[in-house]
């Protein structure tokens, strides 16, 4: 166990603690951004610091230090169990924990080039050559590309002997064309959202990205949008594209499957869920078409580790089958409150956050279909694609996203453009009206670096495998 | 790093790192920030946390080109690695033509609002505060859900161009939520000291709110006359914010109001004001470049009358800083520090009762812009949805999704309340708006 850590774990112990976590995180980020030929943004962000939870008389305690010393790490646990104090006055039952195995170990994302060691000037070449073939659409106004790579070790270690040494690597990028023309502005990006496409790897992943090569084709598509007609409203069968996908799984299953949100820590802030425990094992969610994991070991997934900030093991864990729902994910807390073991997804923000229930890697499970085929077979239908705006209500029933492009699918094709799509639904509803999904020909890990959650907000980075996937008679457009 | 006299110490050392790394000059900021929160759900405290960090911001600049570092390790080796590093990244790093270099300020007068008690809260204080929220919801069969929150900024900015600053500012809040079933009510209190907040008043109000919406009826999505209350008129100024009044939008020619200064752009008895120096509001004295902040009027009477710049937009434009930077790099460009709406003259009870048919809306929930444009929103309601019928609220309804444009609902005014609410760094009053779009419903 590092030093620092089995002081903090120490001390919270010798200060009445009943359990001790305590982890030593160092966090280093770069964030390269060019914008209409010139670098806006080339920063490095270094922290560390160490994180101590404690349970004093039934009650959490958490308290972080930037010092990293034999006196930080004491203050940092003495806080800890101060705070658990204060809260024990007013808990009606005390904490429990669902039981989890004594780990120990190492693990290094699996990568070719560590992206933090890449030298600036490399990074920032990749972005100039693809800003500069975003040129040349004459309303293009705004281009712009960003890489961001991020190294993450954490020494953890827990009052039960659990310990670990975890690095993680991630890095991404992504460019984005922004046509202007009399006051209206369409956008179009490559390769994920506006927010770009972002793995656990190596900085092999960023240069396989092919930023420069899609360039022109994104500013092609977003100078014909500015002249495209408005997406037309109405009742449509659609194909969702793998990168909106990754947004409606994200939305309307990840994060009603957050046991802590069940039990509703998250009531005063991001909300509850539909998803009462009584419909665990019987709840219709969606088609038969529909399977649904989560999935901390699927390699590139930015949901992807070795072991989670309880301590629980990486794993993967059925939520729908078949339609029907079976899973959720949790905590030690949350899983004990429910009589299961830990999914293994407690994650934190840093050094400085507490663990709460995060998505790992949320997967939709490739079906049979080739997409010539589902092309083909949806005639008269809309492909959706590349997430523009989003929007569901508090116990993620009602939704409405907005898309970067539409198009009408002729002769199983992609044929007529459209510009300012969105569409509407109901979870259970939209899903139940799922019947085709493509095969692992078409599935890909997407993701997101930026799911809030928590008072403090926290930002975790979650991963989404998904392929294109059908849905049958959807509201296109807002009722009017 | 509490004190001025500490905090540009270390910026002085940090600006000679980064000379001494090469750099033709540099400006560097230090923010330490001492922050807890206590959170409860269930009516029991479930989450208690505390965290103290200082954070250094290095820019070292080499001609027209900038590299730049955050770090936490601020002992001397790690000033020095910090400094030696955004000389590397700014020596490998492209020009940018547009950067203005590094430019003086004059000194702020420190306006922050800062109370020591608040910012040393200690844990105990904070359970004693959650506890009474959660007694008396408690008391009433409902179930509470919130946080107690206080905390403190101490920041300091300096230049080699001779810019020294430093202001502080201390920070509480409440929210509480009072559930029964599905129906929910929830309060708010933003300040710069706990004890400014009313905690029974604040139980009381999402109390009462949650027992109002218990059993909410059907209602179809339509155009509804609806009274918003403070929190949700907040919500479409600061989308507004988001579409409007960058200078660099306008540069770029993407802003909603693209080549209307001077125009009327919305109903006449809309003012807003970014004022950074109003203690109504969130003061500061300086923004993320140094540069002293001061008052800007962007809508007066209905017209669009001025942008928020940076030094970059500035320099651009030929003109001051309005004092609306980031900290560097800030890709983003300027954005509003603290939005100010003018009151009117009525009240909530006033524009009930001169409503025909209509809603009163209580909150707004996950709000998104879904058209740049027409500064087209769309979002959920929460925390209680009250249908209005011949002057009275008459029952509480299920939750609507709405998708409207803010520029139309706020050329739409039926009234502005003489009341305004603090909600964190905006200061609104309800707004009774006609015609607004609602384009969804949801299940509770």
């Amino acid at each position: 166990m590092h030093e620092l850590v089995e002081r903090a774990v120490g001390a919270a112990t010798s200060a009445g603690a009943s359990h001790v976590e305590a982890r030593l995180v160092s966090d280093i980020e770069e964030n390269f951004q060019v914008k209409n030929g010139a670098p806006v943004a080339a920063l490095q962000s270094a922290t560390e610091g160490l994180g101590v939870r404690a349970i004093v008389d039934g009650a959490w305690g958490f308290a972080a230090v930037q010092e990293l010393s034999n006196d930080g790490a004491e203050r940092a646990a003495t806080q800890a169990v101060e705070i658990a104090r204060a809260s024990a006055g007013v808990i009606k039952e005390p904490v429990k924990l669902a039981d989890a195995p004594v780990v120990e170990g190492t693990y290094v994302t699996p990568h070719e080039t560590d992206p933090i060691e890449v030298p600036v000037e490399r990074k920032i070449d990749l972005l100039m050559r693809a800003d500069r073939a975003l040129q040349g659409q004459p309303d293009v106004k705004i281009t712009q590309g960003f890489v961001r790579t991020f190294r993450k070790r954490t020494f953890f270690g827990n009052s039960a002997g659990s310990e670990y040494d975890q690095t993680i690597l991630k890095c991404g990028g992504g460019i984005m064309a922004i046509a202007v023309r009399d006051g209206e502005s369409q956008v179009r990006s490559y390769p994920g959202s506006p927010r770009g496409l972002f793995h656990t790897a190596g900085f092999e992943h960023v240069e396989g990205l092919g930023l420069e090569d899609a360039a022109p084709r994104v500013a092609e598509e977003a100078q014909a949008l500015l002249s495209a007609p408005t997406c037309p409203a109405g009742r449509r069968d659609v194909i969702i594209g793998r990168i909106q996908l990754a947004l409606q799984i994200h939305e309307s299953i990840g994060h009603p499957i957050e046991l802590d949100r069940v039990f509703g820590s998250e009531a005063a802030y991001a909300g509850t869920s539909f998803l009462t425990p009584d419909k665990l094992g019987s709840f219709r969610y969606g088609s038969e078409a529909v399977n649904i994991v989560a999935d901390a070991t699927t390699p590139g997934g930015l949901g992807t580790f070795g072991w989670d900030d309880e301590g629980v093991p990486a794993q993967c864990v059925p939520i729908i089958e078949q339609g029907r729902f079976v899973g959720y994910i949790s905590d030690r807390e949350s899983a004990a409150k429910l009589g299961t073991k830990s999914s293994g997804a407690a994650r934190a923000d840093g050094w400085g956050a507490l663990p709460i229930v995060r998505m790992t890697n949320i997967n939709i499970l490739p079906g049979d279909w080739e997409l010539d085929d589902l092309l083909a077979d949806t005639e008269g239908g809309l492909f959706l694609d590349t997430t523009r705006s989003w929007s569901i209500d508090d116990r993620r029933i009602n939704f409405q996203f907005g898309t970067e492009v539409a198009y009408e699918i002729e002769g199983g094709r992609l044929g007529t453009l459209y510009k300012n799509p969105s569409y509407t639904g109901i979870t259970p509803e939209f899903w139940g009206s799922c019947d085709a999904v493509c095969n692992e020909n078409h599935w890909m890990i997407f993701g997101t670096l930026n799911c809030g959650k928590g008072e403090p907000g926290q930002t975790a980075h979650v991963g989404h495998g998904v392929a294109p996937t059908r849905f049958r008679n959807v509201q296109v457009g807002v009722v009017r | 790093m509490t004190s001025r006299d500490e905090t540009l110490s270390l910026l002085d050392r940090a600006l000679a790192a980064a000379v001494n790394a090469g750099g033709d000059a540099a400006d560097a900021v230090l923010m330490t920030r001492s922050n807890a929160l206590t959170r409860f759900a269930n009516n029991i405290i479930h989450q208690n946390v505390a965290q103290d960090s200082a954070t250094l911001y290095l820019r070292v600049v080499m001609g027209k080109r900038t590299g730049c570092v955050r770090t936490g390790v601020l002992t001397d080796a790690g000033i020095r690695a910090a400094a030696e590093k955004a000389a590397a990244i700014a020596r490998s790093a492209a020009e940018d033509p547009e950067f203005p270099g590094i430019l003086h300020s004059p000194t702020a007068e420190p306006v922050g609002q800062f109370d020591e008690e608040t910012a040393s809260c200690p844990p105990a204080r904070r359970a004693e505060v959650a506890g009474e929220l959660i007694g008396h919801i408690e008391a009433a069969g409902a179930v509470a859900a919130g946080s107690v929150s206080t905390g403190a900024a101490w920041v300091g900015a300096a230049n080699t161009a001779g810019t020294r600053q430093f202001d502080r500012r201390s920070t509480a809040g409440i929210n509480v939520v009072a559930m029964a079933d599905t129906a929910a009510g929830c309060a708010q209190f933003t300040g710069s000291r706990l004890d400014e907040a009313d905690v029974a008043d604040r139980a009381e109000f999402a109390l009462q709110k949650c027992l109002a919406s218990r059993g909410p009826a059907e209602l179809e999505p339509g155009e509804y006359t609806v009274v918003l209350e403070p929190a949700v008129a907040a919500v479409l100024f600061q989308y507004l914010g988001r579409v409007a009044f960058s200078a660099e939008d306008l540069q770029r020619g993407r802003s909603c109001f693209q080549g209307k200064l001077g125009q009327r752009v919305l109903d006449e008895r809309i003012t807003l004001v970014d004022d950074p120096h109003d203690p109504d509001g969130s003061p500061f004295g300086f923004d993320g470049e140094g540069t002293p902040t001061r008052p800007v009027t962007l809508i007066e009477n209905g017209v669009f009358r001025a942008a928020v710049y940076d030094q970059k937009t500035a320099a651009k434009d030929g003109v001051e800083s309005t004092g609306h930077g980031g900290v560097p790099p800030n890709p983003g460009g300027p954005y509003l520090n603290t939005l100010l709406v003018a009151p009117g003259e009525s009240t909530i009870d006033r524009m009930i009762e001169s409503t025909g048919h209509g809603l009163l809306v209580s909150r707004f929930h996950y709000t998104n812009l879904a058209e740049r444009a027409s500064a087209q929103i769309t979002g959920m309601t929460r925390y209680g949805l009250f249908e209005i019928a011949d002057g009275a609220v008459s029952r509480p309804v299920k939750h609507l999704r709405f998708t409207q444009s803010v520029v139309d609902a706020l050329s739409n005014i039926d009234a502005v309340g003489c009341e305004r609410e603090r909600l964190g760094s905006a200061v609104v009053p309800a707004l009774k708006i006609n015609s607004f779009r609602f384009t969804g419903k949801s299940d509770h």
